[in-house]
């Protein structure tokens, strides 16, 4: 049954933002052919920067919108008549709340990962044009001092070495992952709570009071356990070994998230299967 | 014969408010239960305790014999007393998001009945009407071969014409064995095919007789209804 729940959720929480991320591939491709140009002229180069402007602009409401329509579609489908059809299926409320679980993560990493990626591909893009753009005016001014100065700006601007982007992704995506999968835990433990007798009455008024709660809950017992095992660990993304070099991770950190994610897990799946009336 | 539903000190109540009080049931297999009460007596709270729907409870409730979780849901078929598809989805995908859950669903049925019902496969709920609505969702609980239907309020707000139709789909479509639990308040109409009658009320309940013994007593069900829940202007 959990994979005909995975399946049903993809296709009908997918559904919702498939148009998004797909806007999102567009955007970016057209970004990047309008800016592959190299012999780029005064016109087109303002289209360039300002197509490159609006992608970033873009990128920030995919990840916007993408939380806003998996979280409500969440909360409706749980909690508001739909409820009544999700209820009533012959599953666990484990297998209910892993389904949710699972797929918000997979979907909301997938709209994160695109923002990343278009924001990447603007800011090089920028790049990139600004240094077309210096070459031109140095080339062109020749040796006239201030505006050979210019040019020079845009090569002062290098590109990132592949290495460095793929190690600076790594553990982007890892701590992403990871921060994800806490905050949609807290997201659906709060969710559940406030569907919950008395706060049922009033959930959109309970709901903002018991985020703030729990997440500086979270917080400072991450921090604090954090804090008392302090274990600085040094990890080579490159080739995953463990040493002096690399970007420095703090493990037991990632290690109480998850464990909280964990706790908050097994509260949320007691909530649902104990507490919960459907109005 | 075993029961189907078997209540146990069943108590639920809204904050300070009781609505059901240690409540016994046993309700045997095969039969047809009319549920009737006044307004906020606690006939949906049982119906929704019964499939699942609310939790929040003491007592021991059981199904065929096993406590309220997948089993249980797996063998009733819950029609409840609102619209509860997402507007986006089509009568097709309904169908096929049903029979995607439940063995015991009968695809074939459900799309010939869709066709005897005049709805389009491909209309989307958010463009049907409400009786158009009403149909889907009766069409969706009674193509499921269930042990239980629990059908609450299926003649709320209805014409008679419509009325009699979606008792017709009901009855018609009832496997042999299985027990439907229905709730209404159209007495007059339903007492001819209830085999027992339940009434709820005051947080107990108030009268559970099969309707051959309350016939026997020379009374209609409308005239007990009237005895049990007189009318306080």
């Amino acid at each position: 049954m959990l994979g005909k729940l995975l399946k049903n959720e993809f296709i009908h929480t997918g559904r919702m933002i498939v148009w998004l991320l797909g806007g999102g591939i567009l955007a970016g491709g057209i970004g990047a052919l309008v800016t592959l140009n190299q012999n780029i002229q005064a016109g087109q180069f303002l289209v360039a920067m300002l197509w490159n402007f609006l992608l970033i602009l873009g990128a920030m409401l995919i990840e916007v919108l993408a939380l806003v329509i998996i979280l409500v579609g969440t909360n409706r489908s749980l909690f508001t008549e739909r409820g009544y059809l999700t209820f009533a299926l012959p599953v666990s409320t484990m297998e209910m709340l892993f389904t949710k679980f699972f797929t918000n993560v997979v979907l909301l990493g997938a709209a994160y990962i695109e923002t990343g990626a278009l924001m990447f591909v603007a800011f090089s893009n920028f790049r990139r044009l600004i240094r077309n753009a210096s070459e031109t005016i140095a080339a062109q001014a020749g040796d006239m001092g201030g505006m050979a100065e210019m040019g020079g700006l845009g090569n002062a601007l290098g590109l990132a070495s592949f290495q460095d982007i793929v190690t600076f992704a790594a553990y982007l995506l890892g701590v992403m992952l990871v921060f994800l999968i806490l905050a949609m835990m807290v997201v659906l433990f709060v969710f559940t709570i406030t569907h919950v007798r008395p706060f049922q009455a009033k959930p959109g008024l309970w709901m903002p009071i018991f985020f703030i709660a729990v997440a500086v809950v979270c917080q400072q017992i991450v921090t604090r356990v954090s804090d008392l095992a302090d274990i600085p660990i040094k990890l080579n993304l490159m080739n995953g070994a463990l040493g002096e070099e690399g970007i420095s991770i703090n493990l037991v950190m990632a290690i109480v998230m998850l464990a909280l994610s964990a706790a908050l897990f097994f509260l949320t799946n007691w909530l649902l299967k104990r507490k919960i009336s459907l109005k | 014969m075993s029961d189907i539903i078997q209540l146990k000190q069943l108590t639920k109540s809204y904050g300070s408010k009781m609505v059901l009080e240690n409540i016994d049931l046993s309700v045997p297999h095969g039969t047809i239960v009319g549920l009737m009460g006044p307004n906020g007596c606690g006939k949906t709270s049982l119906m929704k305790i019964l499939t699942g729907m609310i939790n929040d409870y003491s007592g021991e409730v059981l199904i065929d014999g096993h406590p309220v979780g997948p089993y249980t849901k797996s063998v009733v078929s819950y029609q409840p007393d609102r619209s509860y598809l997402p507007a986006w989805m089509s009568a097709k995908q309904a169908i096929n998001y049903i029979a995607d859950f439940f063995k015991d669903f009968d695809k074939e049925k459900a799309l010939k009945m869709l066709a005897a019902f005049q709805l389009e496969p491909g209309e989307r709920v958010k463009s049907m009407s409400k009786g158009m609505q009403e149909k889907l969702l009766l069409l969706l609980t009674m193509c499921r071969r269930a042990k239980l239907y629990v059908l609450d309020e299926p003649l709320g707000g209805v014409d008679p014409s419509a009325r009699q139709f979606i008792m017709d789909t009901i009855l018609g479509n009832r496997p042999e064995g299985s027990t439907i639990l229905l709730s209404t308040h159209m007495i007059y109409d339903m007492e001819r095919v209830f085999d027992y009658a339940l009434m709820i009320g005051r947080k107990q309940i108030l009268l559970y007789d099969s309707v051959a013994n309350l016939e026997a007593q020379g009374k209609t069900l409308n005239e007990l209804f009237q005895e049990v829940f007189p009318y306080v202007g």
